[in-house]
C-alpha cells in the first residue's frame, strides 16, 4: 500500500515537473523544475528498493549536474528569455516525433509487460519453462546483500566489467586535456617554436626527421613568412584566424 | 564487514587479448608527462625507459618474445629521442607517437600469428576475452589494422603543417593516440558498455582535435558542431542501448544475439531500441540523412585531422555496426536489411550528387566520404561472411586512399594558407608532378579505377551484395560510381590538362608529408595489383565471436 502511494506521488511529480521543464518560459525555473524531476525520479528508484541508485541519483545529477546547469544559465544571463523561443514549426516537429516516440515505448512496455502472458505476469508457466532471462525480484538478485546492491554493484564493477571500468579512465583523461585546453586562454608556442623559425637561422641541430623543421622555416615563400612574422607580432591576432 | 561475506575473485585479465591498445595508452600517458615536464625531460624518460626494458626484458624470459622486444626497443628509444632532439621536443612528441603506433601494429600481428591463426592456414581462431568485454575475432584484428596503419600516417603527416599554422601544442600527439585506442577498443567490444565508453574515447578526443585550430573561426565552428551532434547521437545510441538490455536482459552482444530470438523477449521493445541505435551509429559514420555534420566539421577541422577522421573514424564506426547487426541482431534481420539499405542507396545517391556541385575541395572530400560510407554499409546489409570480409577490406582500403588524399591536400593547403579550390590544381602536373600524380592516385582509387585498391575493394562489396540478392542496391552503387568518377576524374584533369593560372609558390613539401603520402601512394597500388595477401586475410577473418 506505501509503496503504491508513493509510486503514485513520484510518478506525478516527475511527469508535472518533465512538463513544466518544457513548458516554462524562465529557464531557471525550467532548471529548477528539472531538479524537482530529477528528485521524483530518486524517489521512483527508491520505491523499487533501489537505494544505492537512488542516493546516486541525487547527489550526481541534482547535485553536481544541476549546479553546473545553473551556474552556465547564470553566466549566460538569466534576462534575456528570448533565446528560448523557437519557431512553431520546430516546436511541432519536436512535439510529433516526442509523441511518436511516446506512443512507440507505451506500445512497447504496456502491452507485453502488463499483460497476464507477460515474462513477469500472472501466467508464470510460461516463464518457468523458458531459458530466457528469468524475471526474478530484486531480492532475488542482491542475495544475502542488503546494502541496496553496492556489494553486487562493485563485484560487477570489478570483476565483469573491469575492462570498460579501466577504459572509462581514459576516458577522464581525454575529458581532463580537453578542458585544460579549452579553458587555456592563450596558446602557448611550443618551447622550441621560438627563435628558430622567426628569423630562419639555422634550424636545430638533428631536427630532420618525421617533418622536417628545416624544410619548414626555408621553404617559405617570402610573401608567407612575411605574413607570418607579421601575425606573431601581433599580439593581439588572438581573434583573427591565423592563416 | 560485507567483504568478509563475500570473497571478491580477483578478475582474470588476459593481458594479451588487449596487448596492442596498450602501447600507444601507456605511450599517450608518457608523452602528456614529457610535455608537463618541460626542461626536466631526462628525468621522467630515464625511469619510463628502464621500466618498459625490464618489463621486456621479463617478458622475454617467459617466452613472450616479440612483445619482450617491442617493450625493450620502446624503452630504449624514449631516452635516445629525448637525447637527440634536446631542442626540438615536438619531434620527440611526434617520433614517440609514430614508434608507440608502430609497436601497436606489430603487437596486432603478433596476437593475429600468436594467438588467432596459429596453424597459418584456414579461418582464424575467434576469441572472447575480459569475461567477454573482448571479441578478438576478423573485426578486431582489422579495425586495429585500418586504425593503426591511418594513424601512423597522419602524424608526420600533420607535424609540419601544425607547426606551420602555429597550432602545434604538445597535447596533440597524445589526443590522437587516445583517440586511437578509443577506435581499436572499439572494434573489440563485444558489449554494450564496452561500445558506448571506446565510442565516447574517440568522439571525445575528436570533438577537441576537431576545434584544434583555436584562433580559427571555422576550427572552432567544427569542433563545437561535432561536439553538440555527435553528443546527442550519442544520447540516442544509449537510449537504444537501454532499450534493448530492458527487452533483453543483457549487455553481451552474443547473449542479445541469442535472447532476441526467444518467445519471452518483447520484440517490440528490442525493435525500438534497434531503432534508436540504428539512428546513433548511422551519425557517427555520417549516412544520410544523417551526415548534415559531416561537410562543416571536415572542412573546418585542421587538414590533417580530417585525414584522420574520414579514415579511421569510419573503421571505428562500421567495426560497431558490423558487430552489432551480425552478432547482437541477427534475428531481426528483416527489421535493419531494407532500413540499411534504404540508407545506404540515399547515401550512396546524395554524397555524390552533393560532391559535384561543391568548389572546396575538403568539401568534396567529405562528401566523398558519405559516399563511400553508403558503399560499405552494402557489405553489412549482405550480411554474409562475404559481405563482412568486403566490408572490413574496403574501409582499408578507403582509409589509405582518403589519407593521401588529404596528405596531397595538405601540401596545397600549406602554400596558399586557405582553403583549396580547383583553381589551385590548375596546371599542378607541371609544376609538381609527383605530388599531382599521388592526389590523381588516390582520386583514381576512390573512384575505384581497375588497378587500384579502390576497385579490388569496390568489386567485392558489390559481389557480396548481389550475392545476397541486394541486385537494386549494387545498381543504384554502380549508378553512384559513376557519378563520383566525375568529380574524382576533374580533379585529375585539372591538374594535367589546364595551364596554371597566375603566380602561386610552390606546394610545400616537408620529409614526413612526403614519406607518408608515398607509401600510401605505393599502398594504394600495391593493394590495387597485388590484393590476394590482404584478401586472405579478410576472408579468414570472417570469422565472428557469436
Amino acid at each position: 500500500m506505501a509503496e503504491a502511494v508513493s509510486f503514485w506521488v513520484f510518478a506525478v511529480l516527475a511527469l508535472g515537473s518533465a512538463l513544466a521543464v518544457v513548458a516554462m518560459r524562465n529557464i531557471v525555473h525550467a532548471a529548477l523544475m528539472l531538479v524537482l524531476n530529477l528528485l521524483a525520479i530518486a524517489g521512483l528508484y527508491l520505491t523499487l528498493q533501489a537505494t544505492f541508485i537512488s542516493i546516486v541519483q541525487v547527489l550526481v545529477y541534482a547535485g553536481a549536474i544541476m549546479v553546473l546547469f545553473l551556474f552556465v544559465v547564470m553566466l549566460l544571463g538569466v534576462d534575456r528569455d528570448d533565446t528560448l523561443t523557437t519557431a512553431p514549426r520546430l516546436t511541432a516537429v519536436a512535439v510529433a516525433g516526442a509523441a511518436l516516440l511516446a506512443v512507440a515505448l507505451l506500445a512497447a512496455f504496456v502491452g507485453p509487460y502488463t499483460s497476464p502472458a507477460s515474462v513477469c505476469g500472472a501466467d508464470t508457466e510460461v516463464a518457468a519453462s523458458s531459458d530466457a532471462v528469468r524475471c526474478i525480484g530484486l531480492d532475488e538478485v542482491y542475495g544475502e546483500d542488503g546494502q541496496g546492491g553496492v556489494v553486487l554493484l562493485g563485484e560487477q564493477l570489478f570483476g565483469r566489467y573491469t575492462f570498460p571500468f579501466e577504459l572509462a579512465a581514459l576516458l577522464l583523461t581525454v575529458a581532463t586535456i580537453g578542458a585544460v585546453i579549452l579553458a587555456r586562454r592563450r596558446d602557448l608556442d611550443p618551447e622550441d617554436l621560438d627563435p628558430e623559425d622567426l628569423d630562419g637561422s639555422e634550424p636545430p641541430p638533428g631536427a630532420a626527421g618525421l617533418g622536417s623543421t628545416s624544410s619548414d622555416a626555408l621553404d617559405l615563400d617570402p610573401g608567407t613568412a612575411a605574413a607570418d612574422t607579421e601575425l606573431v607580432l601581433d599580439t593581439a591576432a588572438d581573434d583573427e584566424r591565423e592563416d | 564487514m560485507f567483504l568478509a561475506q563475500s570473497a571478491l575473485g580477483v578478475p582474470d585479465i588476459a593481458w594479451s587479448s588487449f596487448a596492442p591498445e596498450l602501447v600507444p595508452t601507456t605511450a599517450a600517458l608518457v608523452l602528456l608527462l614529457l610535455g608537463v615536464a618541460g626542461r626536466r625531460r631526462m628525468a621522467v624518460a630515464a625511469p619510463v625507459g628502464l621500466a618498459a626494458v625490464a618489463l621486456g626484458v621479463w617478458l622475454i624470459t617467459i617466452e613472450l618474445n616479440l612483445p619482450g622486444a617491442v617493450a625493450v626497443v620502446l624503452g630504449v628509444a624514449l631516452p635516445a629521442l629525448v637525447v637527440a632532439f634536446p631542442r626540438t621536443p615536438s619531434l620527440v612528441q611526434a617520433w614517440g607517437a609514430g614508434l608507440a603506433l608502430a609497436g601497436a601494429l606489430v603487437l596486432t600481428l603478433w596476437q593475429y600469428t600468436a594467438v588467432l591463426a596459429p596453424v597459418g592456414e584456414g579461418p582464424m581462431l575467434v576469441q572472447n576475452a575480459l569475461q567477454g568485454s573482448i571479441a578478438n575475432d576478423g573485426i578486431a584484428l582489422f579495425t586495429r589494422l585500418t586504425v593503426y596503419v591511418t594513424a601512423l600516417l597522419v602524424i608526420p603527416m600533420g607535424y609540419g603543417y601544425l607547426r606551420q599554422r602555429r597550432i602545434y601544442r604538445s597535447e596533440f600527439e597524445p589526443l590522437l593516440l587516445l583517440a586511437t585506442v578509443g577506435m581499436a577498443a572499439l572494434g573489440t567490444a563485444n558489449d554494450l558498455i564496452t561500445i558506448f565508453i571506446a565510442l565516447e574515447v574517440f568522439t571525445l578526443s575528436l570533438y577537441i582535435l576537431a576545434g584544434w585550430a583555436r584562433r580559427d573561426r571555422r576550427s572552432e565552428e567544427a569542433g563545437l558542431k561535432y561536439f553538440v551532434t555527435s553528443a546527442i547521437a550519442s544520447a540516442v545510441l544509449l537510449y537504444g542501448m537501454a532499450l534493448v538490455y530492458v527487452a533483453t536482459g543483457t549487455v553481451d552482444l552474443p547473449a542479445i544475439g541469442l535472447t532476441i530470438g526467444l518467445v519471452t523477449t518483447p520484440r517490440s521493445v528490442a525493435a525500438i531500441g534497434l531503432a534508436l541505435i540504428t539512428v546513433g551509429v548511422a551519425f557517427k559514420v555520417s549516412l544520410a540523412p544523417f551526415h548534415l555534420w559531416t561537410p562543416d566539421v571536415y572542412q573546418g577541422a585542421p587538414t590533417n585531422i580530417t585525414a584522420f577522421m574520414a579514415a579511421a573514424t569510419k573503421a571505428a564506426g562500421f567495426a560497431v555496426i558490423l558487430r552489432l547487426y551480425l552478432v547482437a541482431f541477427p534475428t531481426l534481420e528483416a527489421l535493419w536489411v531494407p532500413v540499411l539499405s534504404v540508407l545506404a542507396a540515399i547515401t550512396m545517391l546524395y554524397g555524390a550528387y552533393l560532391a559535384i556541385v561543391q568548389r572546396d575541395l575538403k568539401r568534396i572530400l567529405a562528401y566523398s566520404s558519405i559516399t563511400h560510407a553508403g558503399y560499405a554499409t552494402i557489405g553489412v546489409v549482405a550480411n554474409s561472411a562475404d559481405g563482412l570480409s568486403a566490408t572490413l577490406w574496403y574501409l582499408l582500403t578507403y582509409a589509405i586512399g582518403t589519407a593521401a588524399a588529404f596528405g596531397a591536400l595538405i601540401a596545397l593547403e600549406r602554400r596558399r594558407q586557405g582553403e583549396v579550390t580547383f583553381a589551385d590544381l590548375r596546371g599542378l602536373g607541371r609544376e609538381a608532378p609527383d605530388l599531382a600524380a599521388v592526389l590523381a592516385l588516390s582520386m583514381l582509387s576512390l573512384a575505384g579505377i581497375p588497378a587500384t585498391a579502390g576497385f579490388v575493394g569496390k568489386l567485392m562489396v558489390f559481389r557480396a551484395g548481389i550475392d545476397a540478392g541486394l541486385t537494386w542496391l549494387v545498381v543504384i552503387g554502380v549508378v553512384s560510381s559513376v557519378v563520383a568518377a566525375f568529380f574524382y576524374l576533374r580533379i585529375a584533369g585539372v591538374m594535367f590538362l589546364e595551364e596554371p593560372t597566375g603566380e602561386r609558390g610552390r606546394p610545400q613539401v616537408s620529409t614526413g608529408l612526403s614519406v607518408t603520402v608515398s607509401v600510401s601512394a605505393v599502398l594504394v597500388i600495391y593493394l590495387g595489383i597485388q590484393p590476394q595477401l590482404f584478401l586472405d586475410l579478410a576472408s579468414n577473418a570472417a570469422a565472428l565471436v557469436r
